[in-house]
């Protein structure tokens, strides 16, 4: 019953089941919504396998069409200028999560780019990176942190007019590995990485961020990051 | 009233280094007071850059960046006598601008 509402769900729905990620992750969601809902281990029967396929294969098709109709509307955007857009990609948890929500591929990592930090930094709460891109054209030059509660830190839009560099402070809440992405105006997708060691995060000591300094070396404020 | 935002222009050649210090405190939304309670987040979310009143660059930030960020950029083709002007938005509507003239 439950696979036959999700069949017929509405149109926003199947919009949400666009990507082939999100269409796996649903069907783990369903095997354990329905194994909590029973308070056991459920084992996926053959006919509701089948089903979901059906559902799947649907699925599939709709998004197919839905690609097809939205074609032309994806060329139009892919020439307007992006800044301020896509502020959704700040919550994202992940580097590759982040970029999805900008409507880029997973990123490949190149020499062509370069960045600069610190092997190690002392304060967390300021750490300097600095990226640049050799290749000529770029547009965007990004940066982000793995080991923070979100990945994105920085999107810098480069007009026609601004040289392929960008530095910026980071705040680092422990070790991380910061990452600058640059986008060139042909849609390639490339980063380079540096691990950057904190000895104090920007949220209190290293080891336990549930309670230490403030970033601003106030003490006495229980922390949380 | 938002502290004045610290321009550093120079000029080599055609190439000019920008360096802009903000004052702000980029509050992450994730800290406590003292009384255990949150911190509401408080971060510029774009900084915009206009050469001679025309845009070249905006940078759009999340709660990662450091408090009083700094960016640095360089513009290509600036010349002495050319005004660069930064504004920057935070989430809750706070923004503030100003120019510098290069030298």
């Amino acid at each position: 019953m439950r696979l036959r509402g999700f069949f017929f769900a509405p149109a926003l729905r199947w919009l949400e089941l666009l990507s082939a990620a999100r269409l796996r992750a649903d069907r783990v969601e369903v095997f354990n919504a329905a194994a909590l809902d029973e308070g056991r281990r459920v084992k996926p029967q053959k006919n509701m396998m089948i089903k979901r396929r059906v559902c799947l294969t649907a699925g599939a098709r709709v998004a197919a069409l839905l690609l097809g109709g939205g074609a032309l509307a994806e060329l139009a955007c892919a020439q307007a200028p992006t800044p301020g857009a896509g502020r959704a990609a700040f919550d994202a948890k992940t580097m590759n999560e982040a970029l999805k929500a900008l409507g880029y591929a997973a990123p490949v990592e190149s020499r062509d780019v370069s960045i600069q930090a610190p092997d190690i930094a002392e304060d967390g709460a300021s750490v300097a990176v600095s990226a640049a891109c050799s290749l000529a054209g770029v547009k965007q030059v990004m940066f982000l942190l793995d080991g923070a509660p979100t990945a994105l830190a920085a999107v810098f839009n480069l007009g026609a007019e601004l040289e392929a560099e960008a530095s910026t402070r980071l705040r680092l809440a422990r070790s991380s590995v910061v990452f600058a992405v640059a986008i060139t105006q042909d849609k390639k997708v490339l980063f380079a990485q540096k691990e950057v060691k904190v000895a104090m995060g920007a949220c209190g000591a290293d080891a336990k961020p549930a309670r230490g300094l403030r970033a601003d070396g106030v003490s006495g404020a229980p922390v949380r990051c | 009233m938002a502290s004045p935002i610290r321009i550093r222009l120079r000029l080599s050649g055609d190439k000019l280094a920008v360096r802009v210090a903000i004052t702000h405190e980029m509050e992450s939304g994730l800290r406590l007071d003292a009384a255990g309670k949150t911190i509401a987040a408080r971060y510029i979310q774009t900084v915009k850059t206009e050469l001679n009143g025309k845009e070249v660059l905006s940078v759009d930030l999340g709660p990662n960046v450091a408090r009083n960020p700094n960016l640095d950029f360089s513009l290509k083709g600036a010349k002495q006598g050319d005004t660069v002007k930064v504004s920057w938005t935070d989430n809750q509507g706070g923004t503030r601008s100003d120019t510098a003239a290069v030298a």
